[in-house]
């Protein structure tokens, strides 16, 4: 969704248009639901927090200011948020396990697949953190670099260079 | 890259969450829109741009009105490297060149001719210094007008001479000679007359050697043609003299002869015959020797002429290098001044003690980073 459209849709959703505020859902909570689950790689953690972070988002409306970037920028910087404070409530221990794996649908999912999708979670594991969550909010979220260095709050430069690098530690584990 | 787009998807209870939502949803005002983060960028380049239009506005000036100018003959041979004496038409006034083509008195003339400053590589042997000094000075002030009365009452003040003066209200231009001597004190008292950074100076020197060998060398040459001319002059002089006295002795002895023979008596007729016959013979030969002698002296007055006007052109000549080389001398003690003074504003004088337009770079500068540095960081959204 371009940035004019979603801006059109949260000022809808603003003066209480739940059209707007459910296309606005369909859009982006495929992307943020995604993410999470790769973030704290538990699906019911994830769905959670995709709530909190909805409803904050909803309840902080008027705070919102698209300085140039998407609505769904500012979402997934609360989604962000919520799981940090998630993970100093609960620890991150627990957070990185296995867990979202054991809870990937079964159905249409054939083997070669899911095996293949646990070795890529294996590999993108071996990333720090940084790294993971560049690749994250550029490939699950499709952010572009610009909304990435202000949802890190880092620069565009950073930003890009971030990624890169995250992808040519990725080719080197992969070989 | 699959991984990625793979990962999307919703949650079981998407709906029932969805609902939820969207049942928290309640009319907020709209939308606050901040201006994008380039409005610091482009802000900071409207304000260079306007600093520079004022810049610009300040600096432009209207033309000056009111030009006088004053001149008088200055010294030029220093600038065209020689001095015309006005010996180039006297060889064809006098013709000499003409009728003595290839003698001594062709060579002298020529010689006349020479006699200018020539500037070419002077013997690298010869480490004498003949240095001629030219000054320039710049300066910057308010009151044109008053400064260039002041130089010149100064100039005058070191027994110098002004040669050329353009003033208006806005720029003058001296220039003017004053004695080597005077140099360091005139300096700095031109110094003293404006601030540091109102004045520029510069000096140059040149080495008049060429000339003065050039000079030298023509005077060597004339005396040369001199000393050959007055010994032209005695060779033909004693050969006149030797030669008339030769004729004039024959003349007295045939007129003794003819006397002798016109004295002696007889009756003899073809004596008196033979007498009448040698008479006639010794008269023809006194008429010959007169007419001859008279014929050597014309000639003689002729040549001695020739070379007479042939030594007056070279005492001439002699003086005149020896003006020339008394003149470059005279100039080696004296320097050449240009000074000009030019009207400054009051925009020149802060900008030259603070350089606008580099600050200005500086702060362009300054602000091209700071974008880079600060403008471009995303700052992080305001967080419920």
């Amino acid at each position: 969704m371009l940035l004019d459209e979603e801006l059109a849709l949260v000022a809808r959703a603003k003066n209480g248009d739940r059209v707007a505020l459910g296309m606005l859902w369909d859009d982006i909570t495929p992307k943020l639901y995604g993410y999470l689950v790769n973030t704290v790689r538990n699906r019911q953690t994830a769905e959670d927090i995709l709530q909190d972070t909805w409803l904050k988002a909803i309840t902080a409306l008027e705070k919102f200011e698209a300085r140039g970037v998407r609505f769904s920028a500012w979402l997934f910087a609360i989604a962000r948020n919520e799981c940090r404070q998630y993970w100093r409530k609960s620890g991150r221990e627990e957070l990185v396990g296995e867990e979202g794996f054991e809870n990937v649908p079964k159905v249409a999912i054939v083997r070669e697949n899911i095996l293949e999708k646990i070795y890529i979670d294996e590999i993108l594991q071996k990333l720090s953190e940084d790294y993971q969550e560049v690749l994250r909010l550029r490939y699950i979220a499709g952010f572009s670099f610009k909304e990435i260095a202000k949802i890190l709050g880092i620069s565009t430069v950073v930003a890009r260079v971030r990624v890169h690098r995250a992808i040519g530690r990725l080719r080197a584990n992969l070989e | 890259m699959g991984w990625g787009k793979e990962n999307r998807g919703v949650s079981e209870n998407n709906n029932i969450v969805k609902e939820k939502v969207l049942d928290s949803l309640h009319s907020v005002a709209s939308p606050k829109v901040r201006p994008s983060r380039f409005l610091f960028l482009k802000i900071a380049l409207a304000g260079c741009a306007g600093v520079a239009v004022v810049v610009i506005f300040i600096n432009s000036r209207p033309i000056m009105t009111g030009e006088s100018t004053m001149s008088s003959p200055a010294m030029d041979y220093a600038e065209d490297g020689a001095i015309n004496f006005g010996l180039d038409n006297v060889g064809a006034s006098t013709g000499l060149a003409a009728q003595r083509e290839g003698g001594m008195l062709n060579k002298v003339v020529n010689s006349i001719g020479i006699g200018r400053y020539s500037v070419g590589e002077a013997d690298i042997t010869d480490t004498r210094e003949f240095l001629k000094t030219n000054y320039r000075a710049e300066m910057r002030t308010r009151g044109v007008e008053k400064m260039s009365r002041q130089i010149q009452t100064m100039v005058r003040g070191y027994e110098g001479r002004v040669d050329r003066m353009d003033t208006n209200n806005k720029y003058a231009n001296i220039s003017f000679v004053i004695p080597k001597s005077s140099l360091e004190t005139f300096q700095n008292e031109l110094r003293g007359m404006v601030g540091v950074r109102f004045f520029n100076e510069s000096m140059s020197s040149n080495n008049l050697l060429p000339q003065k060998q050039n000079i030298e060398k023509n005077t060597e040459n004339n005396l040369t043609g001199l000393s050959d001319l007055q010994t032209q002059k005695k060779n033909l002089t004693e050969n006149h003299d030797r030669v008339v006295a030769e004729w004039q002795k024959e003349i007295v002895g045939v007129l003794r002869n003819i006397s002798e023979l016109r004295q002696e008596v007889t009756t003899s007729t073809a004596r008196q015959k033979i007498i009448a016959e040698q008479i006639s013979g010794l008269t023809a030969r006194k008429d010959y020797l007169v007419q001859r002698t008279n014929k050597e002296k014309v000639e003689f007055q002729n040549q001695l002429s020739l070379i007479d006007s042939g030594i007056s052109i070279t005492n001439q000549t002699l003086d005149n290098l020896e003006n020339q080389d008394q003149k470059l001398l005279a100039d080696v003690e004296t320097v050449q001044c240009s000074v000009s003074v030019r009207w400054i504003s009051v925009w020149e004088i802060v900008n030259l003690y603070v350089p606008v337009v580099r600050v200005l770079v500086i702060v362009f500068g300054l602000v091209i980073v700071g974008y880079f540095v600060f403008g471009r960081r995303q700052r992080e959204f305001d967080l419920p």
